[in-house]
């Protein structure tokens, strides 16, 4: 196998065909006999030019070929199998220039010697050796490292991550958690490691609840795995700072719990109180759902939250709990019958001028929300709100899970999350240490048609984030249902398997017609990868994941241990 | 590594004349007890160790006496002075101190010259690498950051100054140790506790978060006396805050130390852990006839008392005095002084109304008339 195999010279592999066309752009490759070359080899040629000296051409092969020489009939090859027919067979690849050093475009000359490019000379293939500072993105075909450029994700010449990918193979989160493993666990990013954070939402399954605890599978196949870590530089294990957080479970009898299912070791309830609700103004991300423009609700929902927060005060005895018309506001339950009191009133001046048709809307939708997400917002029965207050500062890495939650109620928590997020760096000024936001299923939150809250934000942070160093790592089935400048500002493009009608639309039209077909037949864990510095989309794969990634994944403790019945024991 | 940050300690403070020596040997117990049951590398001493320059018996012996008891469970404590310390003094006792374990940094000083102070953890698997900010004077100021630069330039912004001091420690910061920052510093945006009465609190001698260094993996702060973390610094950046409520500005605050696990590349985990033994400080509002009833509620907090009565008679605070031996202050509240302020309603009032009644609350006089026509027009645009 090629793991075992790391040749550190580029070697002999084929001459530059004449009976193809040899352009700057393209040129064709007839591959020795006893060699081959595979799509995505890096490949070399050295060339002089008069008066100018030697230029290197190097790039990738985009496609490979093979026929029968010199017989003209398909059925031919019959006859050539029976031996009745002599022929030689011939292989050629197709390879797409990357790199003129130094930059004289001439096309290479038949005849001349083609290399496979190996360590340095595959470096300056794939540019690899202009970036200072390299981030682990997975290996290539042939198995050696491939590094994103984190100029081009820091914010210094580029920013964010758009993986687009049919789901259920669950490749896209994978990808997005493989590269903050390798930022985490590296030295790419230098003394601002320690300070750096990710907010990971796990919007499917428990997937991302594991993530600190090592992968008890990834010893099988032959401890391959492992190996490819080690190529690339990276410890194979777990994620080494975690903090897993769950929303609090509606019937818990008020008892702050998380709502998980296979895990609640370890995991961390979340909820909000009725003072931020009010004083934060979250009223808005109860309206979440994309409307065909700002609406008439949203400027109702601006005008109950300057009214709450103008007429309420804090409630002197509780934390958690607000004062509105000289009554106490005990809960989320009250808080939004006080807001019905209000709108219902006719003498008070919330409602304003707007029409009876929005306000009832504007009650309608504030009740079903309610009913989704209240128990998200707790007042007096709030014992420690400090304690379940999302803490992104604790943990290189904070998983947010809302995967139990209705749709309403996800929405609410992405909101109010990445408002704060944002806010937060916003108020830091500074770019560095960065912040990372890992969400799948961006067409939800950030739909190309309409208006909404979070869309707002996550358009901020798309256009912003660069400079404030919030860097987005977004995934979607299709990019074509995203907001257009979210996908346009990310310097990285990422595919994975797509259905072949969404390949061919314009979002991707980055890929080269052979990469469309080929996004189309990719197995999990291989990725199409489009980064700024590389003039190619190239096919990468990365290195099963060394933490756990679902309940089974994780080890089971280990039975000599005791301790377990020690505690049932009595004295 | 682990860390316990105190600081704001004020021994030797006392509340009216009263001593408050048994509060502070209670709290300090506690502050041993959980240095050694956290089993933690090093104490951080933020600052105001002591209350005054001048300091009591009582006080050092109870210091001292602290200090010992960690130098025997092993654990290094690393101080600074603070604006209440004197710094001359602590600067006398540091060669002394120094051999029993506790390593005091009494002025900035560059980070080769004794401003970084390297611990090792205890398994000696780990290193800590300490910059110390004690309190500068903002009188003294030029001169600390004159240590950093060739050229003297005159008045020297604290805010920047300060961020310089702190980049020359960063730049001196290895990425295999913990980093921390330690520092007697009002931070802008943190709020204060009541009781920090000094000058140093006004905007001018304030520090921006921007200026903490961002790769640190925690900073450790003394000056304010709520515990609280810092908004807006990157890294974790906290008040640990004081151990007793030290005066009735602090009333109703948590009293906590905090520790912290931290290792090198990687954020800090910090916990508060209470600190129960100081007593509370209350307001109280009373009527003779509930003098008893309150006696028996407030046990043996000190007590701010409001007495409301009909008029004020001869030994009526002395009556308070003996129900409530721990009556600080007396405070008569008369009837017509209590006159109920009922909120007014605003509700039936149009808009222009609202305003005027606003502006009168807010300037106790009439709006002028160039005021209500801007108002009238402002009003006009939003409503179209
Ligand atoms: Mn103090």
């Amino acid at each position: 196998m090629l793991d075992e195999y790391l040749p550190t010279e580029s070697e002999p592999i084929g001459i530059v065909l004449g009976t193809e066309d040899s352009t700057p752009l393209a040129f064709w490759v007839g591959v020795a006999e006893g060699s081959y070359l595979q799509l995505d080899d890096s490949v070399l040629v050295e060339t002089d030019v008069p008066g100018r000296g030697t230029v290197r051409i190097s790039g990738l092969v985009q496609e490979v070929r093979a026929r029968h020489e010199g017989l003209t009939l398909d059925s031919d090859v019959f006859l050539v199998d029976r031996g009745v027919l002599p022929a030689g067979i011939a292989q050629a690849a197709l390879v797409v220039a990357t790199r003129f050093e130094p930059e004289i475009y001439v096309p290479p000359l038949p005849g001349q010697q083609a290399l496979r490019a190996r360590a340095k000379d595959r470096d300056e293939a794939l540019y690899l050796d202009q970036m200072e500072h390299k981030l682990g993105g997975g290996l290539s075909r042939d198995g050696e490292p491939i590094y994103l450029d984190l100029d081009f994700l820091d914010g210094s010449r580029g920013a964010h991550v758009n993986i687009s990918g049919i789901s259920g193979v669950a490749t896209k989160t994978t990808y997005a958690l493989f590269l903050l493993y390798s930022m985490f666990h590296s030295e790419v990013l230098g003394k601002h490691r320690t300070n750096t954070k990710a907010i990971v939402f796990n919007v499917k399954g428990e997937d991302l609840l594991h993530l600190d605890k090592p992968n008890s599978k990834l010893d099988q196949d032959d401890g391959r795995a492992r190996r490819e870590y080690e190529r690339l530089g990276l410890p194979a294990g777990p994620f080494e700072s975690v903090g897993l957080w769950a929303p609090v479970s509606a019937r818990a009898g008020g008892q702050a719990i998380p709502d998980t299912g296979g895990r609640k070791e370890g995991v961390q309830s979340y909820y909000w109180t009725v003072r931020e609700f009010v004083r934060e103004g979250y009223l808005k991300f109860m309206f979440a759902e994309a409307e065909s423009e700002r609406s008439q609700i949203a400027d109702m929902v601006a005008r109950v939250e300057m009214f709450l927060d103008n007429e309420s005060e804090d409630d002197p005895h509780h934390d958690a709990c607000v004062r509105l018309g000289g009554r106490t506001i005990e809960s989320f339950d009250q808080l939004v019958e006080h807001v019905h009191a209000e709108l219902d009133d006719d003498a008070s001046g919330w409602r304003g001028r707007l029409a009876e048709g929005t306000v009832a809307a504007f009650q309608r939708r504030l009740d079903s929300a309610r009913h989704r997400m209240g128990h998200l917002i707790w007042g007096r029965q709030a014992e420690d709100p400090k304690g379940h207050r999302i803490d992104w500062d604790a943990s290189q890495v904070t998983v947010i899970d809302i995967h139990n939650l209705h749709d309403k109620a996800k929405r609410f928590v992405t909101g109010v999350v990445i408002k704060k997020l944002f806010d937060h760096k916003e108020r830091q000024g500074q770019r560095l240490p960065l912040t990372f936001l890992v969400l799948d299923e961006l067409n939800r939150y950030a739909p190309r048609e309409g208006w909404s809250p979070i869309k707002e934000v996550l358009l901020d942070v798309a256009e912003r984030g660069r400079s404030l160093g919030m860097i987005l790592i977004g995934a979607e089935q299709t990019a074509s249902e995203v907001e257009r400048r979210v996908i346009s500002n990310s310097a990285f493009r990422v595919v994975g398997r797509l259905d072949t009608a969404e390949a061919e639309r314009s979002e991707y039209g980055f890929l080269p017609a052979i990469t469309r077909a080929r996004a189309s037949i990719l197995k999990p864990g291989s990725m199409i990868l489009q980064q700024p510095h590389v003039p190619i989309p190239m096919q990468i794969r990365f290195p099963f994941p060394s933490w756990a990634t679902r309940h089974d994944e994780v080890a089971p403790p280990s039975t000599d241990d005791g301790d377990v019945f020690d505690k049932f024991k009595g004295d | 590594m682990r860390f316990l940050h105190t600081g704001d300690w004020h021994v030797g403070r006392t509340i009216r004349g009263r001593s408050r020596n048994d509060e502070f040997v209670g709290a300090l117990d506690e502050v041993v007890a959980i240095a050694v049951d956290q089993e933690v590398d090093v104490v951080l001493l933020t600052g105001d160790i002591y209350d005054k320059h001048v300091v009591s018996h009582d006080a050092d012996v109870l210091v001292f006496g602290t200090l010992i008891r960690l130098f025997e469970a092993g654990i290094p404590v690393v101080a600074i002075p603070g604006n209440h310390d004197s710094e001359a003094r602590l600067a006398a006792f540091a060669p002394l101190l120094a051999r029993v374990g506790t390593h005091i940094v009494p002025r900035v000083a560059p980070p080769d010259a004794g401003g970084i102070v390297t611990v090792a953890a205890r398994d000696g698997k780990q290193r800590a690498s300490i910059a110390c900010l004690p309190f500068i004077s903002p009188r003294r100021f030029s001169g600390a950051a004159e240590l950093f630069e060739s050229t003297s330039k005159g008045y020297v912004d604290f805010d920047a100054g300060v961020g310089r001091v702190l980049r020359a420690y960063e730049d001196a910061w290895d990425d295999t140790h913990v980093n921390i920052v330690m520092g007697h510093i009002f931070v802008s945006g943190s709020q204060p506790g009541g009781s920090e009465r000094e000058i140093t609190l006004g905007a001018d001698y304030a520090v921006s978060p921007q200026q903490l260094p961002t790769t640190a993996n925690y900073i450790a702060l003394g000056h304010i006396h709520k515990p609280q973390k810092v908004m807006g610094a990157a890294a974790d950046t906290r008040y640990c805050g004081s151990l007793l409520q030290l005066d009735f500005g602090e009333r109703g605050q948590d009293k906590s130390v905090t520790v912290v696990e931290a290792s090198p590349g990687k954020p800090a985990k910090a916990t508060d852990i209470p600190i129960a033994s100081g007593r509370s400080l209350l307001d109280v509002d009373v009527t003779i006839a509930d003098l008893e009833r309150i006696a028996a509620d407030v046990g043996d907090a000190y007590l701010r008392v409001n007495l409301a009565v009909e008029q004020a008679t001869p030994g009526l605070a002395d009556q308070v005095r003996r129900a409530l031996p721990n009556a600080l202050d007396v405070r008569l509240v008369l009837p017509e002084q209590e006159g109920e302020v009922e909120r007014r309603s605003l509700r039936g009032l149009d808009p222009r109304q609202q305003f005027i009644s606003y502006y009168q609350h807010a300037h106790q006089s009439q709006p002028p008339e160039e005021i209500l026509v801007a108002f009238d027009r402002v009003y006009e645009d939003v409503n179209g």
